[in-house]
């Protein structure tokens, strides 16, 4: 490390002693660019200071409420997907009974679907978790978030022209029973679901991709 | 050492809340942001030992929760800059110049932001916020630099 950045991280340290002090002054004496430096670091250090002085404080019991509204309300989703996953289960089972394979079909796309929401929101928080342990967090960030939107953007499209099929076979099939209809009504779900991920998720994770980098466009 | 979810709250909130309004530039916002990423400690608090490594992490959270709340923001199209109401001239005036801060701010990349304000408003040094963004140290000081110039140049 070059003495110029032995300096710059002494004009940035939070607090010096006595002889980090006359090392700086001294330095700062024969050296225009680090003085410039503190210039620079002295202005937008004000200017941030300044702003966060009228920064509202929070109310921690408030902060706290909110917070354990929000937890129970993750593991009420969690719970849902578990409940989605056994009922299509079981579900399939009593058309695999019954002898229609559409039904069975079709049960087991949303026994999957239930089991992939599962699946998805354990490992985001262990992504999150594992994120904050890594050695190159912004590279691996950036690496998390081109995987999910491959992810996205193939599984989206493969569910989605799958459910179209599905919809546009009970249509010309004629709805065979009365548990088609609520079949075809569960596919519509799944579609607007796919449709949600492709308009509304993906371009907030491109954004958080542009975001590592480049600043906001606008 | 063991941490509960309940202390790191109590001893963390403040400088969570204070990064997510660096980053966001909005006071409820930033509220939303802590309470993002202590919904993840509650999850994760078992994997700690250490007060340094939870500082670290903590700080990481942050800024993944923020850039995800500002990517969306951005989608939206909803600019939100979160002022009081005024009524004298000087305070119009504050307020004025407060928002023009918050949006220089804005036009910096989220690691340009995360460096200048763990530095210039958390006080952690060069080395530390190199450990916490994973980057060399000279690396956070080009940032820094960087960020700062171009902080001071939106605001002329």
């Amino acid at each position: 490390m070059s003495n110029c950045d032995q300096v710059r991280a002494l004009i940035d340290a939070a607090k010096r002693d006595d002889q980090s002090e006359q090392i700086l002054q001294e330095h700062l004496s024969d050296c225009a660019e680090c003085k410039a430096y503190q210039a620079l670091a002295d202005a937008s250090d004000r200017v941030l200071s300044r702003l966060h002085s009228e920064l509202p404080a929070p109310t921690l019991s408030r902060a706290y409420a909110s917070l354990r509204t929000r937890a129970e309300k993750e593991r009420r989703t969690t719970l849902t997907a578990i409940v989605g996953m056994v009922v299509s289960l079981l579900a399939a089972l009593w058309f695999l009974r019954q002898g229609w394979q559409p039904g069975v079909l079709i049960l087991f796309c949303w026994f999957g679907a239930s089991a992939l929401v599962a699946w998805w929101s354990s490992r985001l928080s262990r992504r999150y978790l594992a994120l904050g342990v890594s050695e190159d967090f912004l590279s691996d960030w950036e690496h998390d978030l081109r995987r999910k939107i491959l992810i996205v953007k193939s599984v989206a499209v493969l569910v989605g022209v799958e459910t179209c099929l599905l919809i546009a076979g009970l249509l010309v099939a004629g709805l065979p029973s009365d548990g088609a209809i609520l079949l075809l009504g569960l596919s519509v779900i799944l579609a607007v679901g796919v449709l949600y991920t492709m308009l509304i998720e993906l371009p907030v994770l491109r954004g958080e991709l542009s975001l590592i980098e480049k600043p906001p466009v606008g | 050492m063991s941490l509960s979810a309940e202390a790191v709250f109590e001893a963390y909130y403040h400088r969570v809340y204070r990064l997510g309004f660096s980053l966001s530039g909005d006071a409820s916002e930033a509220e939303d942001i802590a309470q993002e990423v202590f919904v993840a400690v509650v999850r994760g608090i078992s994997r700690f030992r250490g007060d340094a490594e939870i500082t670290t992490w903590l700080y990481r959270i942050t800024v993944r929760v923020a850039a995800r709340h500002v990517a969306k923001r951005q989608r939206s199209g909803v600019r939100s800059v979160d002022l009081d109401e005024v009524s004298s001239t000087e305070q119009v005036e504050r307020q004025a110049y407060l928002a023009s801060v918050i949006e220089a701010i804005s036009k910096l990349s989220v690691a340009q932001r995360t460096v200048l304000s763990l530095v210039s408003i958390e006080g952690l040094s060069h080395r530390e916020v190199a450990r916490v963004l994973g980057v060399p140290e000279g690396t956070v000081w080009s940032r820094l630099h960087a960020a700062r110039k171009q902080l001071m140049k939106q605001l002329k």
